[in-house]
């Protein structure tokens, strides 16, 4: 009956094994954030057509597309944890409030994230 | 922080590869016009010859535990940082008043073609800074609990008051109200009156005057 018994758990085990190790995988890749186009540079550049009339100075000569598509999470669901005494640009939109912590705009590529809450659409810029 | 329609269109902002006066310029593939970061105003395309400027969306530039106090269930941006650890993308800029390359920050508040701009070294050393200013009473206030700064309306009912911090609070000087200055809610009064918050634009203060020739800057 003992032997019976032992034969079963070893069956079943790297099965049971098996499965939690692919609804871990399942579940990481579910919380991961879609970062799919926010920092391919070569994707969203385009040549900058702008004349000698145009104002300021040129710092690279191309201009990048626009950045629409990124991740939001809420404070406690944070991939990318963000510190309290980090500085984050703040706004609340048809009532929903929205934080840009500072560390994730520049690069130049993610100056500015263009968004939308509601009907309202509005960007954010460093 | 802008919106980002025009005239009722819906645009995009993306980054042009210039700058002006140190600031980025922005562009839009919608009307192919560039964009001043730091006024919102059209420089150059379409858009500047009617004459077009962004409207500004009220926002505060403020530590993540007041964003946090404020709006408990806020959205956050969650993207891996493009900056590496340090000092100036924290409250430490502010309580030094100055960005990594030695440049005096502050808020900027703008009305009816007015224009002003007060030190972060002055919010903290004062607590309250009110300069006069043509339509509004604007009060600048320094909040050491979350080393940042936000700007109120001083007025209540049309009246402005004058403020000094005490123990925490904004306390008007004749009448001896008190004002949460996190939320500028009036203290100790359920129905009491609440401070309006004006928008503020966090801005590097040499910079920001050459882009505002007439407006006054109290460091």
């Amino acid at each position: 009956m003992h032997s019976h018994v032992r034969a079963a758990a070893g069956r079943a085990l790297p099965r049971l094994l098996a499965a939690i190790l692919c609804l871990g995988a399942l579940r990481a890749q579910e919380q991961k954030p879609d970062m799919q186009g926010v920092d391919d540079w070569d994707q969203r550049k385009r040549p900058a057509p702008w004349g000698k009339e145009a104002p300021g100075d040129e710092v690279v000569d191309v201009r990048l597309m626009p950045l629409e598509r990124v991740p939001y999470s809420v404070p406690s669901r944070l991939h990318n944890p963000v510190g309290d005494d980090e500085l984050v640009i703040g706004c609340v939109v048809d009532g929903k409030a929205v934080a840009f912590p500072v560390k994730m705009l520049g690069g130049p590529h993610r100056e500015i994230v263009n968004a939308k809450a509601g009907a309202s659409l509005f960007a954010a810029s460093w | 922080m802008y919106a980002r329609s025009v005239k009722g269109k819906a645009i995009r902002l993306g980054v042009s590869g210039r700058l002006l006066d140190f600031n980025l310029v922005m562009w839009d593939p919608e009307t192919d016009s560039l964009w001043s970061q730091m006024t919102g105003k059209a420089l150059y395309g379409p858009a500047k010859k009617k004459g077009l400027a962004l409207d500004v969306m009220p926002s505060l530039f403020v530590s993540f535990s007041m964003w946090k106090a404020l709006h408990p269930n806020t959205d956050v941006l969650d993207l891996p940082p493009v900056r590496s650890k340090g000092w100036h993308f924290t409250t430490k800029t502010l309580v030094k008043g100055k960005n990594r390359y030695g440049d005096a920050l502050g808020l900027a508040v703008e009305s009816g073609g007015d224009a002003v701009a007060v030190s972060y070294e002055a919010m903290r050393g004062q607590g309250a800074v009110q300069p006069p200013m043509k339509h509004l009473a604007p009060v600048f206030v320094w909040i050491p609990k979350y080393s940042s700064a936000v700007v109120y309306d001083a007025r209540i009912e049309g009246k402005p008051l004058h403020f000094a911090m005490k123990e925490g609070l904004l306390v008007d000087a004749s009448s001896g109200r008190k004002f949460d200055p996190l939320t500028g809610k009036e203290v100790g009064k359920p129905q009491g009156a609440v401070l309006a918050r004006l928008n503020a634009m966090p801005a590097v203060l040499d910079f920001w005057k050459d882009a505002h020739p007439s407006g006054r800057v109290v460091r």
